[in-house]
Formats: structure tokens, C-alpha cells, sequence
């Protein structure tokens, strides 16, 4: 027991080192610590700081148990515990996470949901039609709201704000021809998707297409290049609009293995920075994008897939987050969750844990989806 | 100025609250960034006395500045701290929650960040679990809601308090 009371200073220090969930709870111990917890200063000061202790979130689906979705977090010793159970209509995944929110979808079904307090949105799926959606979403600072958007191979792209509108709404075409199948992540207010590498660009047909049907980004391509423009699409969610965010340079044997086919490209987000992956046989290069606005690549990471016991050719790897010791998370639909040590090179496993799927999570009890939400 | 030999044979007393002196490492005082002020404006002569801060507290905080004045690497290469003065905090603030209270008022006082840092870690750490009567008789807090009003918080999140 505190043989002095403590100043309203000190319980404001040791409030915002405690999780949401024992906030909302503690509100009711007087009305001091009521209106501290309520303060608008203070939930930002705990919202900045509760970003630094992101959690680990693990979900788990089975087929064999489609309306369940098991949530656990992960420690950085590869240890799961149960966070929460929810309950979902139908077989999703665990596409992203905005970081409080996570998004689950499944072909052109998409929800949204606060794991902390298990509220779920289902946004409106396409009416009679068979398409194929990928989705991004993020939160809108000036609306205090989500947005979710939609692309998809031969659909319009959309874009849906969660509490407010009822259908989607188509936006404008991006600047060069994109391919949403390799990540959509959201960072500086936007949505970014990778250029369409000219190698696929004869397969794929995207939209959009004139009145006439006739392709409108045909003039743009050039032979030479590798990709259809020389920059990653952004999509801005506050003003829906578009800009191009430039891709780095690349080094030879990178060159030649995107021309050949070999290599893929992905982008992810990594540490609040946007992540670009170049995936090889047996390898994956990760590169960092320092400065947003010059445009600044760093190449950070090699990491070789040959020491794995399952061998595996290519995988589809996406980096998840940096542990505090410098390990990175990685997350693969063929090889489960990897820990990788760039110190020693060295790649972990976490038994086990094939099927699931990682994002970085920072608990919020007070956010709902349905209401304007800012702090 | 003071060359840094100098400054390493120097000493400060500082005395506590009950009379007790303790002769401390200038490096050690200037963990307190109020002693460290004190120190730069030139007013140590003699000892400083801790108004707030009592014998045992006091023992307790120097041992701390002591230990992080003397470490040689205190973060590693990714600016975090290193693992041997994590686990010498945690077996440090690994202590009874009377006294625990008194080093987070003293480091308070005293102006010792990290010291503050991981005192408040530590009780909220104890905290985060326990039941809202705990919390009151934990620090010596009256309820002044009616019965209404806490019924009233109590049913926006119902589950929190199972």
C-alpha cells in the first residue's frame, strides 16, 4: 500500500503503462481516475504508447470449424497464448491489421474487427458476381473512420467507409496498371500496390477499359522496362486519389531474375515503413523505404531458405514485424511462422504453426466501428 | 570546470529525510537529474538534504544509480538496454510494494527517469489484474460514486469485470 497517496501525476505515469482492458475496467474506481482515464490527452498518450508494445496476433481458422476464428498472441520466444475467439459467419483469413483492427476475408467477402472487443462488420459483398477481390483498408485520421478498398481482375476498384456508407464506391483508375495480388499495404494515409510486371501484363487485363472496351494503359508500356510504370500505385483513403511512390533501383542478378520470371515481387509494411520484397528461388531480399518522400530504398535484409528441413523452392514469405532483439516475424502459407536472426543468419521455426497467421496488434477497447472514432 | 578525474574522487552527501548521511560518486548523484542540476549550478557544498526521501528509500535508490553510473554498455546495438542490466532491474524492483511505492515517489522526486520508468512498469505490471476494491485499498482511494454512477460504467463493458 502507498503510505502517502500518490500525485495524480504518478497514477497518470502508471495508467498509461496499463492495457485497455484494465483501463476501462479501473474507471469505476473514483471519478479522479475517471476523468483522467477519459481525457482526450491522456487515451493519445496511451494509444502513442501502447503502439510501441504491439502485440503478436495469431489467428487460426479450420475448415473443420469455419465460424471460429481462434486469436492468440505470440510471444517472442515463438509461445502462444489465447487472446479471444470469433465468432465469423463463414471460413475467413486474416488479411491485416491496421494494428487495433484486423481484416478477415475470404474470396469477395470482407469484414472488419476490434479482436478487443470482438466487434465484427461485414461490409456488402458484390451482387452476382463470381470476382476474385483483394482488399487494403486503414484508418482515416480527419473522419476518425475506416475505409476498405476493393481490386479485383476485371472489376472496378471501390472503396467503402465503415460507418457511413451503404454501398461501395467505384474510384478512379491508378496511374499505370497495378497487380493487387502482392500486397496492399496501408502506410502514410495510403493504400500501395505494386506496378504490373511487364512479363504478365499480355495475361493479366485489368481494369480500366473505355467505353469501346480497349485497354487504356496500352500506349504507357515500353519493351524495356520491367514493369509497367516505374513506381508503386498509392492510393491517398482521406482524398481517394492517386500518386506513385518510386520503386528502387535493382541490382543485376535482381534484374535478370524478374525478366526471366524467377523472382516476384511483394510490398508489405514493416515497422511504419513500406517493406518491398524480392522473392528468388531459396532467397528473399527485403528492402526498406527510409525516407518516404525522396524515395530513399535501403536493402536490409537476405535471408536464404536453404537451411529449412522442407525444402522449399519459392515461398511466399511476408515480413510481419522486428522483435525487439532485431530478429525479424516472417509469415508463409507454405512454411508457417519463421523467426530470422540476421546476426547469425539463422532461421527458426515455431512448430506447429503452419495455417496460421501473424499481424501486429495493439489492443483498443474504446474503438468502435460503427462510430467516428478519434483520439 | 572540473577535469573528470577530479570528478570521480569528488563525493556528495546527501541526507535523508530522518538524518541519516550518505557520501555518494558524482557519477552516481548525477543519475538524479535534480541533484545533477544542483551539481552545475555549484550549490553541493556540505550535504543536500532529501526532504522526501528517507534512510531506507534512499539506500535503495543509490544502489540503483550506483549500478547504472558504473555500467559500461548500457543498450546494445539496436539502442536497447542490455541484458544483464535488465535482469539486475528486474531482480532490483523485485521488492515489497511498501518500498516499491517509496522508490517511485523518491525517483519522482529526485528526477531519475529510468529509475521512475521501471517503478511504474513494476506497478502496473501488480495492478493490471486486480478487482477495483483492490485498487482502492491499494491507494488509499475513497469511492465517491454513487451506486448508480458505477453501475452505470460497470454495464458499458460488462465482461471486463467477470
Amino acid at each position: 500500500m502507498a503510505r502517502r497517496g500518490l500525485t495524480l501525476d504518478l497514477i497518470n505515469e502508471i495508467l498509461l503503462r496499463l492495457p485497455a482492458s484494465s483501463l476501462a475496467r479501473f474507471r469505476c474506481v473514483s471519478k479522479p481516475w475517471s476523468s483522467l482515464i477519459s481525457n482526450p490527452l491522456f487515451l493519445r498518450d496511451h494509444h502513442d504508447r501502447s503502439r510501441h508494445k504491439a502485440l503478436l496476433l495469431v489467428a487460426e481458422t479450420h475448415r473443420a470449424n469455419p465460424n471460429t476464428l481462434r486469436l492468440s498472441t505470440l510471444s517472442s520466444e515463438g509461445g502462444i497464448s489465447k487472446y479471444s475467439s470469433i465468432t465469423v459467419p463463414e471460413y475467413v483469413k486474416m488479411e491485416h491489421s491496421s494494428g487495433d483492427v484486423i481484416c478477415l476475408t475470404r474470396n469477395s467477402s470482407v469484414f472488419l474487427c476490434n479482436p478487443a472487443t470482438g466487434e465484427l462488420v461485414a461490409l456488402p459483398a458484390p451482387i452476382g458476381s463470381n470476382g476474385y477481390h483483394r482488399f487494403g483498408f486503414g484508418y482515416v485520421a480527419s473522419l476518425g473512420q475506416f475505409k476498405v478498398a476493393r481490386f479485383g481482375y476485371m472489376l472496378s476498384y471501390e472503396v467503402f467507409t465503415v460507418g457511413t456508407d451503404r454501398s461501395w464506391r467505384e474510384i478512379g483508375r491508378p496511374p499505370c496498371r497495378v497487380d493487387e495480388s502482392r500486397g496492399i499495404p496501408f502506410l502514410n494515409g495510403a493504400l500501395h500496390l505494386l506496378p504490373s510486371s511487364m512479363k504478365t501484363r499480355q495475361l493479366r487485363v485489368s481494369p480500366p477499359f473505355d467505353e469501346n472496351g480497349t485497354d487504356q494503359y496500352e500506349d504507357e508500356c515500353r519493351r524495356d522496362e520491367l514493369f509497367v510504370g516505374n513506381g508503386i500505385a498509392a492510393f491517398d483513403l482521406e482524398l481517394e486519389t492517386w500518386s506513385m511512390v518510386p520503386l528502387p533501383s535493382f541490382d543485376c542478378d535482381e534484374k535478370r531474375e524478374l525478366r526471366l520470371d524467377r523472382a516476384m515481387l511483394q510490398i508489405s509494411e514493416l515497422k511504419g515503413l513500406l517493406c518491398l520484397g524480392v522473392g528468388f528461388p531459396h532467397m528473399l531480399h527485403l528492402r526498406l523505404l527510409m525516407d518516404y518522400d525522396s524515395g530513399r530504398w535501403v536493402k536490409e535484409y537476405s535471408i536464404s531458405f536453404f537451411s529449412l528441413r522442407h525444402a522449399c523452392h519459392r515461398p511466399q514469405v511476408t515480413p510481419v514485424a522486428i522483435m525487439d532483439d532485431g530478429r525479424i516475424l516472417l509469415d508463409s502459407s507454405e512454411l508457417g511462422l519463421l523467426f530470422y536472426d540476421r546476426r547469425d543468419e539463422r532461421l527458426t521455426e515455431i512448430e506447429g504453426s503452419r495455417g496460421w497467421r501473424a499481424r501486429v496488434y495493439v489492443e483498443n477497447i474504446f474503438l468502435s466501428l460503427r462510430e467516428p472514432f478519434t483520439i | 570546470m572540473m577535469s573528470l578525474a577530479a570528478q570521480k574522487e569528488k563525493k556528495i552527501v546527501l541526507r535523508s529525510s530522518d538524518g541519516e548521511e550518505f557520501e555518494v560518486e558524482v557519477a552516481t548523484a548525477r543519475q538524479s537529474k535534480m541533484i545533477s542540476n544542483m551539481i552545475n549550478d555549484g550549490c553541493v557544498e556540505g550535504s543536500i538534504p532529501l526532504f522526501n526521501v528517507d534512510a531506507r528509500t534512499l539506500a535503495k535508490v543509490i544502489e540503483y544509480c550506483r549500478r547504472h553510473a558504473g555500467a559500461t554498455r548500457i543498450l546494445d546495438e539496436y539502442d536497447n538496454p542490455n541484458e544483464e542490466i535488465k535482469s539486475w532491474d528486474a531482480t532490483y524492483i523485485d521488492v515489497h510494494q511498501t518500498i516499491l511505492y517509496d522508490i517511485l515517489q523518491a525517483a519522482d522526486y529526485l528526477e531519475i527517469k529510468d529509475l521512475l520508468d521501471l517503478a511504474c512498469e513494476q506497478v502496473a505490471n501488480i495492478i493490471r489484474g486486480k478487482h477495483v476494491e483492490e485498487i482502492r485499498n491499494t491507494f488509499n482511494i475513497k469511492n465517491d460514486f454513487t451506486v448508480e454512477e458505477e453501475k452505470e460504467i460497470r454495464k458499458q463493458h460488462p465482461w471486463l469485470f467477470e
